[in-house]
């Protein structure tokens, strides 16, 4: 069996499970008219492939290297991946290439050398070869404005930090192994036990 | 689906309803269930109930900017479509191009034009608030001289609500409100813990101020007749402006369209943008329409004994200025000159926040489609503010904030993870929505000059805010505070803005109803003065505004006008 096949055996597998569990709700007959719907279609697995084969669009490798170590950085690997792990320094590249202008391409690109030019002035290393205590704490600096950086250095990496955050937790795995994440829920429930849920939700927001 | 998609047709029908959205659908299952042949011509492409929801269920990770559109397409295609809050990636393909689609606005005016050009229209994309209007809505303009007055009562549209409720599905609690009358329910939405707060503060602290669950249009327990359309209860995804495949929220795609077409009635005319309608200076009747191939410009016609305009209020407006005839130099059916004229939209310019403590240990599940709703308290002129006349409603609803608004925190590394990975504070929010007064002033035109790529002359569009929307929202604004204080909110906030008309998307009025034909295109039946066998049944035919969501009540007025239509053919009238 091809790979392929294999996967969309699998997909019509689930598909069909969903449907026989959702016709004791609803009926067989209506739950037979959406088979034809994209509402069951269960999204085959992220192919994270060739992140590391891609060409950067906006910075040089280097940037990107600084900006991977920064990602992991902000979000560190716990039981779950961080931001470095799962390509959001590549998902930076690619959505300030495609969604944002100049001035905002030019900002992150800048943020990124204060951080390297930075490290190399403390530390005489680039950023990417800091000890990770060492890398937080210029972060933390950045972040809070202390320790020589400019309120116009925080003001872009305050950018650069909604970024990471907004691509890690919009990741597959952000979103649903870090955060909770519920395609159909079925219904509505208020007022249920945070303690019940675990997480923030990482599905919401998507309408 | 649809009996037949149909292209060229000498053949005469008995009904052309031109546009396929909230109003259009309703018209044809209407006419449809009543034996009528009916032709529906629509601008734009076929869009198919499931299969064509291409943005559905597509996780944010697959989508190749996670739901952000791309900037280059934005700036060419979307400049004024991106300003709807619901305009994203999954949904962008159910919205008006507006390089193919350009409009004007006169000197110093903005208005804001969102569009869905597709069959369907904006039914597919709507938030999906119901609400009827009440007696005192109808009454206004009478009471207080700004507009014409209604030529109908709540009572002539009671039954018609009713009828299109229990077809379209409604959640709700009936809540026995002069101001805003029940509709014939499905069960409601439930409230968060901080809702039930705010409820019992306002029920404490502010008698006139009452908080109810927002009505909306999603099937929380489907009635036999919704099953064996295909549609079955609300999943609470939230995400229905792309396309729901499990119809639980109204749209032409997942109700009006197929009821229709199980009667084999219903043909169906895409890419069909209509030019203008053929009008006969002999009979006195209008014979059908001039329509442009959307795709390949071609020209064709088609014919019915009836035509029903429900091409949405700008379009429908648009329709009739562009169908000019020697007898009416300045508009179809506008013998009384208001056509065009007293446009509106609502106000949402004023919005409230704050945050609430004590609910820590609470979170929800699934996701609400609907919100929280606080209805208009100045329904009559006893109970006008002194600083301005009509009101407004609140609505709004609790959340807890996520990755998505605590990005700037401070912080990074493993507190800043473990920070996000648990949901935020509590915090609340309420957004005005104001009335806005019919004036003369206020009006769309065409264009002397400029026209689109289908030889239509542009739209212009000449409206302005007047200072009573503006005391109205300063008064919201404030009001809001209060109520949050009120409850003990910390971290209050309120911003009074100056968006355009346009993007509460409730454009009303431009071809109004009246009792004097010297006064208004319409009568009480929405059909044109001037012209009897030629109905418009979408907003334009509005005489005010009202304070709630309009497309109740657009459904409610078409079901009637096709009542009253029926019935007139069948006495041999029409
Ligand atoms: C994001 C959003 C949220 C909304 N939320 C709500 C809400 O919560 N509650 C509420 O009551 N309303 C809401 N609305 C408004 C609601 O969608 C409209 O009031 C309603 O769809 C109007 O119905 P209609 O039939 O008049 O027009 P439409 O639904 O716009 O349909 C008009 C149709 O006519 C076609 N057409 C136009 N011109 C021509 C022509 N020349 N030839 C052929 N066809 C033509 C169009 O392509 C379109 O398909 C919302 C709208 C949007 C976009």
């Amino acid at each position: 069996m091809t790979e392929k096949a294999h996967t969309e055996d699998k997909h019509d597998n689930q598909k069909r499970k969903t449907l026989v569990a959702l016709s004791g709700l609803i009926g067989a007959t209506a739950s037979n008219i959406l088979l034809s719907g994209n509402g069951f279609e269960i999204a085959t697995a992220y192919a994270n492939s060739d992140a590391k084969s891609r060409k950067p669009k906006l910075f040089t490798t280097a940037q990107l290297e600084v900006l991977e170590r920064i990602c992991q950085t902000v979000i560190p690997k716990t039981d779950t991946p961080g931001a470095g792990d799962v390509d959001t320094h590549g998902f930076i590249d690619n959505q300030l290439h495609h969604c944002f202008d100049t001035t905002a391409q030019k900002a992150i690109s800048n943020v990124i050398d204060t951080i390297d030019q930075s490290a190399l002035a403390r530390h005489k290393k680039s950023f990417s070869q800091l000890e990770s205590l060492t890398a937080h704490t210029l972060l933390n600096d950045i972040d809070l404005c202390k320790s020589g950086f400019k309120q116009k250095d925080t003001e872009q990496f305050k950018f650069l930090k909604y970024l990471i955050v907004f691509g890690y937790y919009t990741s597959e795995i952000g979103a649903s192994q870090e955060l909770t994440y519920d395609p159909v829920p079925g219904g509505f429930k208020a007022n249920v036990a945070l303690s019940d849920i675990g997480s923030a939700w990482g599905s919401l927001g998507f309408f | 689906m649809p009996s037949s998609y149909i292209n060229e047709s000498k053949e005469e029908f008995d009904v052309l309803i031109v546009g396929s959205g909230i109003t259009g659908g309703w018209a044809a299952k209407e006419f449809c269930e009543r034996g009528f042949k009916t032709l529906m011509v629509e601008r734009g492409r076929a869009v198919k109930h499931r299969v064509d929801y291409i943005g559905e269920n597509v996780r944010p990770w697959k989508q190749p900017f996670r739901q952000r559109v791309e900037k280059k397409l934005v700036d060419d295609q979307y400049k004024i479509q991106q300003q709807c809050y619901a305009f994203n990636d999954a949904t962008k393909h159910f919205f008006g191009n507006d390089k193919d689609l350009p409009y004007s606005t006169e000197k110093d005016t903005k208005f804001s034009w969102i569009r869905a050009n597709q069959l369907g229209g904006k039914s597919l994309l709507w938030h999906r608030q119901s609400y009827r209007l009440c007696d005192s809505d109808f009454k206004a303009n009478s009471l207080d001289g700004y507009g014409n007055d209604w030529p109908i009562r709540y009572s002539d549209l009671e039954g018609f609500y009713s009828h299109v409720e229990e077809f379209a599905g409604i959640s709700g609690t009936p809540e026995n409100l002069p101001q805003l009358p029940d509709s014939k329910f499905q069960p409601p939405f439930e409230l968060m813990g901080p809702e039930l707060a705010l409820k019992a503060t306002l029920e404490k602290d502010f008698p006139d101020q009452k908080l109810i669950i927002g009505r909306a249009a999603h099937l929380t327990q489907p009635t036999e007749l919704q099953v064996s359309l295909g549609r079955v209860q609300c999943q609470a995804r939230n995400e229905c402006q792309k396309g729901c495949s499990f119809g639980a929220y109204f749209s032409t795609q997942s109700s009006t369209l197929p009821a229709a077409a199980k009667t084999n009635m219903l043909h169906i005319a895409p890419n069909s943008v209509v030019h203008s309608l053929i009008y006969d200076d002999k009979t006195k009747r209008v014979k059908g329409v001039r329509v442009i191939d959307n795709d390949d410009l071609s020209e064709r016609e088609y014919f019915a004994k009836i035509v029903f305009l429900c091409a949405s209020t700008v379009g429908s407006t648009q329709i009739l200025l562009n169908s000019s005839t020697k007898e009416f130099p300045n508009g179809l059916a506008n013998s009384s000159g208001v056509l065009g004229h007293y446009l509106m939209d609502h106000n949402y310019n004023a919005d409230i926040g704050g945050t609430i403590e004590g609910f820590e240990g609470e979170y929800f599940k699934g996701r609400r489609p609907t919100g929280i709703y606080i209805p208009n308290f100045h329904y009559e002129p006893d109970r006008y503010h002194s600083k301005f006349i009509r009101g407004y409603a609140f609505a709004g609803g609790a959340y807890r904030e996520n990755w998505g608004s605590r990005a700037s925190e401070d912080g990074i590394g493993l507190d800043f993870k473990n920070r996000l990975k648990q949901p935020g504070k509590w915090k609340i929010r309420l957004s005005a929505q104001g009335e806005m007064l019919p004036q003369f002033e206020n009006r769309m035109s065409l264009h002397s000059t400029r026209k689109d790529k289908w030889g239509i002359p542009l739209v212009n569009f000449d409206i302005k805010w007047s200072d009573n929307e503006r005391a109205m929202m300063r008064s919201a604004a404030k009001l809001g505070e209060k109520m949050l204080s009120s409850l003990g909110a910390t971290e209050i906030w309120s911003n009074v803005k100056d968006d355009a008309p346009g993007l509460a998307i409730h454009e009303v009025g431009t071809a109004r109803m009246g009792r004097d034909p010297k006064e208004s295109v319409l009568n009480g039946f929405n059909q044109a003065h001037d012209i009897s066998n030629l109905f418009v049944t979408d907003g334009a035919s509005f005489c005010s505004t009202a304070v709630q969501n309009p497309s109740l009540t657009f459904m409610a007025l078409t079901a009637r006008a096709v009542d009253y239509a029926a019935k007139e053919v069948k006495a041999g009238r029409l």
